[in-house]
Formats: structure tokens, C-alpha cells, sequence
């Protein structure tokens, strides 16, 4: 087991180091020099030299990269050109806002999946079934953004219920948390559904309900653990998408989240932040992944044997 | 010689055959699917209307016209969907919309999957090390939230159509890659794949012929429900301003215009987004009939 | 010497006399009257017993980005130094005076030249320990030589000579009639050189300011907290934070919601919210910020003036001001900002007129349809005023293409030498010395053996001619002879079209109905340093 970690955990270092390169070497394709836009009007070639020094942004690619990469490795990620603050402090300071929205954007997304995918799963083919499967297609059909702007009108505007945005408080995270929730809710419910479906049907299923199990033990006890598996990868593999997801409910909602923090900072050129954020968003997710193998190995005794092996 | 030739032709009729057979098999399952043929109508209208917008439109005149004095009036019959801040019909603008939409939204699956399956399908078959970089790219590609992916190179490459669907093909390439690898790895050791190489059969050619074939129906799933993400990808991208440039009415940058007017003229943020909702829930809800219809063990 | 500065301050009174006749008080439809520099003040009225709201939240629209005076000029930043910063003189926004602000008074030498400060004793920075020098000034003006944000203003300045501890006096090349006004920029905000040598990144923060920086996450928010030990007395408030909201709907709602205390710059269309709120004011004044048409005149096609006043009469700058601004704006035909000492108010008009457009594009030798020209924009409004001019110019046979750009690549496209851009909607925000604005916007100075376009000419101009005409208006000491050589420079300025000047709209400022306190500029870098809510 821990073998298996570890090995996970030094497979991060070489997409590390790829996304690093790979944001570099998008990032300097990137119109506009952003020394100009750092040095102002007034500058002359003597200036925008020596800020191009400072700023990092002599030596080819190659150079700059492997600069880069050093420093990293000390757990420094630069300093931003526009604010000139240090992106790692920066970058942590957003964090916790990005967790948040994330913790609660899953909280809803299963709180709203499960039952209604149980829900499909044992009344398959009825009403209920029917509904929920549509609610889910429209759920997944929906820009996000589009959503959170409908939410805005209603629930803040006609209603008052939820502030539109900032981040005063609980209740500025509800409409946010709903939006980039929608879609991975809509996705879990069918994949709940299918795993339930699938899991009913087992052999010992029948066996409990003819030993006299109550329906309602058979579905909480024996199906729902079971069908649990495939919900959880679908979790971790989504988790890339809810970061994903919520730079844009971050835009719609001002949540000052790592989301907007990346989009922001592109609009600025601001390369060491851009780089930076997005290094350390992929390292959460990768981690986030490993952690849901982990978990995944743990609820499937089976797959824990391969492992320790 | 002539056995050879009679033989190929024969196979080469079963081949047929079999496909059609499997054709129609595929879609008498998908008639019986309510949802997909729903899904089905939808995306035929949709695309009609982007195909015939030129012809019921006039583009200087209907869709990009600007009539300051009737700017922000709320539904009327003369204007179904309003008016937006420069005074030009929503509705037209809907509609001439759709062209955008379904092209970013295409012509970014295309673009994901050439470069997915080349990749994907080469790595499966040379296998070793070049496997083993192609699926750590795919695990840096995939590990970056696609959104942020996109947007970086949008910026990087700068504003244009055809740069909307490159980024956003790009940032969807990953899943391509390893439905493509998947495939070819089940059936690389296949009999009949093994003859080929022992005949000398080229590898590009062997992958193309034999491997990639089978993948075939895995592919359309993935492709037909891409479509859909790419298009909202695409509309996110202009809401953020980096799509399609002005005064194209592409759907996503007409609600990022309507956001500042949300308070008092809600209507310009419903349609457009009504516009995308459908398009994506019609193609999904195709997507969904084709895969069940083509992949028997999900059928309920 | 002292008679010098007397006779400065009256040629200033008298500047600003002709300013407020020359320009008729603006119709505000807010609650307040503005002064003749077109500020709003709202005078708090000194009491030390009063108790005032510890914390005053205003919601804006632009992050503060840097913390440093030198290395930025945005407004949103200039209005962070204004709290944490002090410059050695200051304008009066009542009266458009220079008034002492660090420094204690001045005097000017008889030939103009130089410049002797008389500054403070004993104030300290407001890390509360390192106390400040006339060493700091110079410094400070020393540093700003190698800032491109501040070295134009100090280009003139020869010599800085540090007298005693509270002396100090500075040489100029040349007699330099706006050099106070440049002086009471904020980016000349006095920084301490022991706090900046010990810390480069953090010690250009400190000032000697009413407020000090408390925390700042970029992108959210920053605060600030009072200098309690502040000369003139401490700030009424406690604390002020600067909370960032893109959105103008949301930032609105959020002072609905009581979530904040000032909104600036609410979308003009959301105005009657704030009207119809009991518990809310409008703070109303025309904002002197010119939004123009910067063309690149050395573009092929955009070299050509008839090609460019085809642009300037197919400009329908009506139209611009409804979609960027629903309605509420001023046309403006000058080449210079409202409210700036020598505007011509009889200037010949290039009215909005597709004929003489057609006209002068026929002049020109083009065909229809044979130019293409891209125009940048950032900003939402600009966007909206391109649009206005791509259907107008495809009318008389020009192709537009609006190139959307993040406000950072805009700016950086505008800065870089190789000058890649053909036409851009932009913004001129200064408004203080006529000079500084004609000789940035259409200067160009000599550099080995060429002329060089300056820093904010976005026409690229470079005209020998023209130069000396600015160079003639800066050391006039007549004010009415100074005024006429302006007007021919705008005259100068009107044949040659470099810019279409679109037009100037209004400051919207949606407050809390009890505060107080606050100078609301004209220029849209306010003053905070007095703004209150006194309790009741």
C-alpha cells in the first residue's frame, strides 16, 4: 500500500514539471510583452531592459524554465508583476474560498444526487424515474453561468433570499455553491442510478429480501454501499471540473476564489501568477485524485488486495 | 490470383453487409428511444435554422443593424425576444446565433478528435516508453481544469473563431485520447490484428483498417456528447470576453452583454441562455439514445 | 522670494476665475452642487466630541494593484496614496489652489527656476518609528528619475538640494509653469529612503498619510487603518476598506443590502435605484475625462487626413454616449480635458455627418472597401462605442474590426515601441497642467537626431512644429497670451485630427445618506481621508 503511494506520489513530479512548461510555454505565445505593460508609457529601452531583468523575463524559454523550476522546488513561486506580492501567499490566501465553495458544492451536488438517483434506481421506469432522469438531462445541459445568473435574478433579486455575491458569510456561498453544483449533481444522479441498478440486481440482494429484509434495509445496507464505487470516481474525477466550474460562478458571484484569481491574472499578463495558480491547482487535483483511489481501495476489498500485493 | 480476388470481394460484401446490418440494427434500437428521437427532431431544427439564418436573415441589416432609438424594449410582436443595447433584435440574433454554436462546437470535437485518436490510437499500438509520455501528456492535459486550460490558450493565441474551437478542442482532448488507447488495447492482440502485422501490413494502416473500426461506436458516444460541452465551453469562454469577436451574436458573449441589464431587462440573459440549454440538452439527449442503442450492455 | 509664490497663487486664482466662467456649473442630478474645479465636497464639519462608524466599506469597480506611488498611475491606486501617502504640495478641490501639503510653504526663485520648500519637523512615518527628512525628498524625486511611471514629471528637475533637515530646494532646466501641479500628482508621494532601502518591495508602502495599509488581498479587498498619530490630527474613521466588485449591478445591490457604504460608478441604467432609496444618495458630477478615438497616424490609410477626418465626421458621438453611457454624457470636440486652463470653447465641430464623410473619404484616393482598420477596446462601453463606429464606417466604405483585449494587453500593445495597433478607443484622465496633457497626448522629443514620439502620444506624432508650440505655451507667464497660444494648439490640432474626442460623462457615486465627509474629484480619484458616518 504505502509502495503504491508512494509510487503515485513521484508519478506527480513529471506532470508537475509538464504543466509547468506547458502553462510556460503558452503563456509566452501570449500577445503582448508584459513588460510593456508593467513599465508604463513613459519608459525608455534603458528602463524596460532593467525591468525585463528584474522581472525574470531574460534568457530563452529553456532558461527561464528550468529558473523556474528551481525555484519551485524551494516552494517558491515568484512574485506577482502587477502587485508584486508573493504568489504562493497569494495563492494561499484564495484557497481556502475555492475549498470552501468546492466542500459545499459537492455537499450539494450528493445531497441532491443520491436520492434522486435511488429514488430513479428503485421505481425504475415510473413517473419518478422519468422525472428525475429529465431533471438530470436538463441539469447537465445547463451553462453553469447561465444558471447562476438565473439564480441571481430570482433568489436575489425577486426574492432577496441570497446576497449576489462577495463573501460575506454562508450566505453569500448558497447561490454559488448551487451553480457549479447543477451540473455534477445532474451527473451523479445518473450515475447513481445505474450503479443502484445494476447492484439490485445482484444474486445476495435477493437473498436478503428473501431472508425478510425490509426493502428499505436491503436499498441502505446492502445497495447503497455497493453502488457506492463507481459514485466516488466519478467524485474525484469531477473534482478537476468543480475547480473548473466555479471560475466562472467565481466571475458571475465576485467569490474571490483561485478561479478568479487565474482569470484575473491572465487579463493582467500577470505570467508568475497564472503559472503559479495553475501548478498548484493541478497539484490539488492530482492529490485529490490519489486520495480518492485511496478511498476507492478502502471501500473495495478487492482492489485493496491488487494494491498490497 | 483470381481465388485472391474473388475471396477479398466476398469478404469485403460481408463487410457490408455486416456494417448495414449493424446500421440498422443500431437504429431501430435508437426509434425506440422517445428521448433520443425528441433529441433527434431538435438538433435537425437547430441545424436547419443555422443553415437557412443567412437566407431568412439579412446579416447587415437583421442581426448586426443597430437602431439606437429602440434600444432595451422588452418582447413585442415586432421584436419576439426584445432588443438589446444597441437596438437589435434578439430574436435575429438567437437564431444567427445558432451558427456559431454548432460550428465552435464541431468543428473543436473535430479538432479533439484527430489529435486525441492519432495520439491515443498510436500509443496503444507502439505501446513502452512513447505509450507512457502520451499518457503522462494526457494526465498534465487532464489535470488542468479545462476551463482555465481553454482560457490560457485563448489568450495566448488571441481572439478569434477559429481560435475558440482550437482551445477548446485542445482542452478536451484528453478523454479522446484514452477512449482511443482503451480500444486498441483490447483488440491489439486480436487474431485477426496479429494476421495483419504478419503480412506485413503497415502499422498506420493496420490501426486504421482493423483497430479503429471497433472502436468506432465508442468514439461516436464520446463525440456526440463532446459537442455539447464543447459548445457551453465555447459560450463560456465569450461570456468571459475571449470568443467569438463583435458584433457576432454568439450566444455566450450575448449573455455576458445582458448581465449588466440583468435588474431591468432580464429578458436579454433568458434567451440566449434558453438557445444553449436546448441545443446542448438536444444533443445530449441523442448522445444518450446513440450510446445505449450501440453499447447493448447499457441498455435497461 | 515669498513675493514670487504670491504672485504665483494669484496667476493660479486668476486661471481658475477665467476656468469657472468659462465653464457654466454642470447640471448635476444629484443632491449636491460641485465647486468650480467640479469636485463635490462634503465639508465635515470639525468636533471632537463626535463619535464616528469605525469602519467605512466603499465597493469598487478597479483593484488596487500596487502599492508603490512609482509604479503605477491608475486611479484606483492613486486613491489608496492618497490615504497612505502625502505629497509636498496638494490641490484645493474647492478653489483648484496649490496648498501646502507635507511641506509647510514654498518659495520660487525670482527667474522661476528654483524651488525652496520649508517642510515639517518631527513627523514620523507611519510604520511609527522612522522619522522624516528633507533626505526623503530627495530621494523620493531621485528614485522617480528611474520610475517610468513618474520620470516625466521630474524630467525638468536639474538639481535637488538638500538645505537642512526642513530645507530643501529644487532646480528646474527651465522655467516650469505647472511644476507644483505636477508636484501635487500622486505619484510624487514622498517615500522614506531608510524604509525603502532596508525593503524594496515594502518600503515604498509607508507614507507619512492619515492611514496606514493593514492587509491587502489582491483581487478582494484592502484595508486601512488610521494614523493615530497623524500631525493635523487623526482621520474621523477608523478603518477603511476598499472592497473590489467587477460587477456595477452587484457592487449596487451590495450597498442595497447595507453590505457596503459607497458604491462607485454603478451601471448608469441601475441610476433610479439609488434615487428611489430612501437611505441612499447620488453624488452627480461631469467627469472630465475624455474618451477618444486614438488613431495611429502612421498607419497606411490613417496617415492620410482626409482618411481621418472621414473617421472624426462618421464618429456619431450621440450615439456613443446612449449605448456606453445610457444618455448621460457630454459631447466633446476639444483636444484637451473640461475644466484644463486653455480649452477652446469655439473650436470648429466635424458634426456627425455620413455626406461629408463620403466627401472626405473620396478626397483621400482610397476605394470603398479597400481599408481595413482594427480598432482595440477593453472596457464594456468602449466596446459599445466601436460598434456605434463599425456600422457607421462601413457605411462610407471602411471596414472596423473591434479587437476585444484585456485592459493589460491593451496597454501593453499601446506601450510596446513597435506601435502595432491602427485605432483605440482610450481615455485621457488628466486634468491638471494643460502642458503635461498636450505634450504627453501629441508631444514628441528629440533623441539622437529624431523625433520620438512621448509616452501617451497613442496618434504617434511627430511634429516639430507642433512641439514648439507647446514648448512656447509652457514658459509664457502672460495668462491671457498663454491662453490664445493653447487655443492654437487646439486650432493646430483640429486640422490635423490625431484623436476624435468623443465625449465626457458623469461620476455616479451611490452613498449612504449619512456620510460625510468625502471630496468627490471630477477626475474620479476621490478623497477619503475624511469620509464618515458620525453616530448618532
Amino acid at each position: 500500500m504505502y509502495r503504491y503511494i508512494l509510487k503515485r506520489l513521484l508519478m506527480l513530479i513529471p506532470v508537475l514539471l509538464g504543466v509547468a512548461f506547458l502553462i510556460f510555454a503558452i503563456m509566452d505565445v501570449a500577445a503582448g510583452d508584459p513588460v510593456y505593460s508593467v513599465a508604463g508609457a513613459d519608459a525608455t529601452p534603458e528602463q524596460i531592459e532593467a525591468l525585463r531583468e528584474k522581472m525574470g523575463l531574460n534568457g530563452s524559454l529553456i532558461e527561464r524554465y528550468i529558473r523556474y523550476i528551481g525555484n519551485l522546488l524551494k516552494g517558491d513561486l515568484g512574485t506577482s508583476y502587477i502587485s508584486k506580492l508573493d504568489v504562493m501567499k497569494v495563492y494561499l490566501q484564495r484557497l481556502p474560498n475555492t475549498l470552501k465553495l468546492a466542500t459545499l458544492t459537492m455537499i450539494v451536488a450528493v445531497g441532491m444526487a443520491i436520492p434522486l438517483g435511488i429514488t430513479a434506481a428503485v421505481h425504475q421506469n415510473s413517473i419518478r424515474d422519468t422525472t428525475s432522469m429529465v431533471l438530470a438531462l436538463i441539469g447537465l445541459s445547463m451553462p453553469n453561468f447561465w444558471l447562476g445568473l438565473l439564480l441571481i435574478l430570482f433568489f436575489s433579486l425577486k426574492l432577496g433570499w441570497f446576497p449576489t455575491g462577495g463573501s460575506e458569510g454562508f450566505r453569500s456561498i448558497v447561490l454559488p455553491a448551487i451553480t457549479v453544483g447543477t451540473s455534477l449533481a445532474a451527473l451523479l444522479t445518473r450515475t447513481t442510478r445505474s450503479s443502484m441498478l445494476d447492484v439490485l440486481r445482484q444474486d445476495y440482494l435477493r437473498t436478503a429480501r428473501a431472508k425478510g429484509v425490509s426493502e428499505r434495509n436491503v436499498i441502505q445496507k446492502h445497495a447503497l454501499r455497493n453502488a457506492l464505487i463507481p459514485i466516488i470516481t466519478i467524485f474525484g474525477v469531477q473534482f478537476s471540473n468543480v475547480l473548473g466550474g466555479s471560475v466562472l460562478a467565481e466571475t458571475v458571484f465576485a467569490w474571490p476564489g483561485v478561479g478568479r484569481l487565474v482569470v484575473d491574472a491572465i487579463d493582467q499578463r500577470d505570467i508568475p501568477t497564472v503559472t503559479g495558480a495553475l501548478v498548484m491547482t493541478t497539484m490539488l487535483v492530482t492529490i485529490v485524485n490519489l486520495l480518492v483511489d485511496l478511498v476507492y481501495a478502502f471501500v473495495d476489498p478487492r482492489i485493496k488486495a491488487q494494491y498490497t500485493k | 490470383m483470381e481465388i485472391n480476388q474473388t475471396n477479398r470481394n466476398q469478404q469485403r460484401a460481408t463487410k457490408l453487409y455486416k456494417k448495414r446490418s449493424a446500421l440498422e440494427d443500431v437504429w431501430r434500437q435508437l426509434r425506440r428511444n422517445k428521448g433520443a428521437i425528441i433529441g433527434l427532431i431538435l438538433i435537425v431544427v437547430i441545424i436547419l435554422v443555422a443553415i437557412l439564418s443567412p437566407i431568412l436573415l439579412d446579416y447587415d441589416k437583421d442581426v448586426i443593424g443597430q437602431h439606437i432609438k429602440q434600444r432595451l424594449k422588452p418582447p413585442s410582436a415586432d421584436h419576439w425576444f426584445g432588443t438589446d443595447e444597441l437596438g437589435r433584435d434578439i430574436f435575429s440574433r438567437v437564431i444567427y446565433g445558432a451558427r456559431y454554436s454548432l460550428a465552435v462546437g464541431v468543428v473543436a470535437v473535430f479538432v479533439a478528435l484527430a489529435i486525441g485518436i492519432t495520439l491515443g490510437a498510436a500509443a496503444g499500438y507502439i505501446g513502452g516508453k512513447f505509450e507512457n509520455v502520451v499518457m503522462r501528456i494526457c494526465d498534465i492535459f487532464s489535470s488542468i481544469p479545462s476551463v482555465l486550460m481553454a482560457i490560457a490558450v485563448v489568450s495566448a493565441l488571441g481572439k478569434s473563431t477559429f481560435n475558440l474551437m482550437l482551445a477548446v478542442g485542445i482542452a478536451s482532448t484528453a478523454p479522446f485520447i484514452r477512449v482511443a488507447r482503451a480500444a486498441v488495447l483490447v483488440v491489439h492482440d486480436e487474431e485477426y490484428v496479429e494476421a495483419a502485422r504478419a503480412i506485413g501490413m503497415p502499422d498506420w494502416k493496420i490501426i486504421w483498417v482493423h483497430i479503429l473500426p471497433n472502436c468506432l461506436s465508442q468514439i461516436i458516444v464520446q463525440a456526440t456528447l463532446r459537442v455539447g460541452s464543447a459548445i457551453i465551453a465555447a459560450a463560456q469562454l465569450s461570456f468571459l470576453g475571449l470568443g467569438v469577436p463583435a458584433p457576432a451574436p454568439e450566444w455566450g458573449s450575448m449573455l455576458s452583454a445582458g448581465r449588466q441589464y440583468i435588474r431591468d431587462y432580464s429578458y436579454m440573459t433568458l434567451f440566449p441562455g434558453l438557445a444553449i440549454m436546448l441545443t446542448v440538452l438536444s444533443l445530449n439527449m441523442l448522445g444518450d439514445g446513440i450510446r445505449d442503442a450501440l453499447d447493448p450492455k447499457l441498455k435497461r | 522670494m515669498k513675493k514670487h509664490t504670491k504672485i504665483l497663487s494669484l496667476g493660479l486664482c486668476i486661471v481658475f476665475v477665467v476656468l469657472s466662467i468659462a465653464i457654466s456649473p454642470v447640471s448635476a442630478e444629484g443632491d449636491f452642487v460641485p465647486s468650480k474645479t467640479g469636485a463635490i465636497i462634503q465639508e465635515l464639519v470639525a468636533d471632537p466630541n463626535a463619535v464616528y462608524q469605525d469602519t467605512i466599506t466603499i465597493g469598487v469597480a478597479n483593484d488596487v494593484t500596487t502599492l508603490d506611488p512609482q509604479a503605477s498611475n491608475t486611479d484606483a491606486n492613486m486613491m489608496a496614496f492618497e490615504l497612505t501617502h502625502e505629497t509636498l504640495v496638494q490641490i484645493d478641490p474647492a478653489t483648484g489652489e496649490i496648498v501646502p501639503g507635507l511641506a509647510e510653504s514654498w518659495e520660487v526663485s525670482e527667474d522661476g527656476l528654483i524651488f525652496t520648500f520649508a517642510l515639517p519637523s518631527g513627523v514620523l512615518f507611519t510604520d511609527g518609528v522612522t522619522p522624516f527628512t528633507a533626505n526623503d525628498v530627495k530621494y523620493t524625486y531621485t528614485r522617480a528619475k528611474d520610475s517610468s511611471f513618474a520620470s516625466a514629471k521630474v524630467s525638468d528637475v536639474v538639481d535637488i538640494n538638500v538645505i537642512d533637515d526642513a530645507h530643501i530646494a529644487i532646480t528646474l532646466s527651465r522655467p516650469n509653469q505647472e511644476f507644483l501641479l505636477l508636484m501635487a500628482h500622486k505619484g510624487m508621494s514622498i517615500l522614506s529612503e531608510a524604509l525603502c532601502t532596508a525593503d524594496e518591495t515594502n518600503g515604498p508602502t509607508i507614507g507619512t498619510g492619515m492611514f496606514a495599509v493593514e492587509e491587502w488581498a489582491p483581487g478582494d479587498f484592502i484595508s486601512f487603518v488610521r494614523n493615530e498619530n497623524y500631525r493635523g490630527g487623526k482621520a474621523p474613521t477608523r478603518h477603511i476598506v476598499f472592497k473590489l466588485f467587477k460587477e456595477a449591478s452587484t457592487r449596487l445591490i451590495a450597498l442595497q443590502a447595507g453590505e457596503i457604504d459607497v458604491c462607485i460608478d454603478p451601471s448608469t441604467i441601475d441610476l433610479g435605484y439609488i434615487q428611489d432609496d430612501s437611505n441612499l444618495q447620488l453624488i452627480q458630477t461631469q467627469n472630465v475625462v475624455m474618451l477618444y478615438v486614438a488613431i495611429n497616424t502612421t498607419k497606411p490609410g490613417l496617415d492620410n487626413v482626409h482618411i481621418r477626418k472621414a473617421l472624426a465626421y462618421a464618429t456619431d458621438k450621440l450615439s456613443m454616449i446612449e449605448v456606453g453611457f445610457d444618455g448621460k454624457g457630454t459631447v466633446h470636440n476639444n483636444y484637451i480635458n473640461v475644466n484644463q486652463f486653455g480649452l477652446k470653447k469655439d473650436i470648429a465641430v466635424y458634426e456627425y455627418n455620413l455626406e461629408k464623410a463620403k466627401e472626405e473619404f473620396a478626397l483621400s484616393g482610397y476605394k470603398e472597401g479597400e481599408l481595413t482598420f482594427h480598432v482595440m477596446t477593453d472596457k464594456e462601453y468602449k466596446k459599445n462605442a466601436a460598434l456605434v463606429l463599425q456600422a457607421d464606417l462601413s457605411e462610407i466604405g471602411i471596414n472596423l474590426v473591434i479587437d476585444e483585449m484585456e485592459t493589460a494587453a491593451l496597454k501593453s500593445t499601446l506601450n510596446d515601441p513597435a506601435l502595432n495597433y491602427e485605432l483605440c478607443i482610450y481615455q485621457w484622465t488628466d486634468a491638471d497642467g494643460t502642458d503635461f496633457t498636450v505634450r504627453n497626448m501629441y508631444g514628441s522629443s528629440m533623441k539622437d537626431g529624431v523625433l520620438v514620439k512621448n509616452g501617451s502620444n497613442r496618434c504617434v506624432l511627430t511634429d516639430a512644429t507642433l512641439n514648439g508650440m507647446i514648448d512656447a505655451a509652457l514658459v509664457e507667464i502672460d495668462t491671457s497670451k498663454r491662453e490664445q497660444l493653447y487655443f492654437a494648439i487646439e486650432d493646430y490640432l483640429n486640422e490635423i485630427v490625431p484623436i476624435v474626442p468623443i465625449c465626457t460623462s458623469y461620476i455616479n457615486i451611490g452613498i449612504k445618506k449619512d456620510i460625510t465627509g468625502a471630496v468627490w474629484r471630477p477626475t474620479a480619484k476621490h478623497d477619503y481621508r475624511f469620509i464618515c458616518i458620525p453616530e448618532k
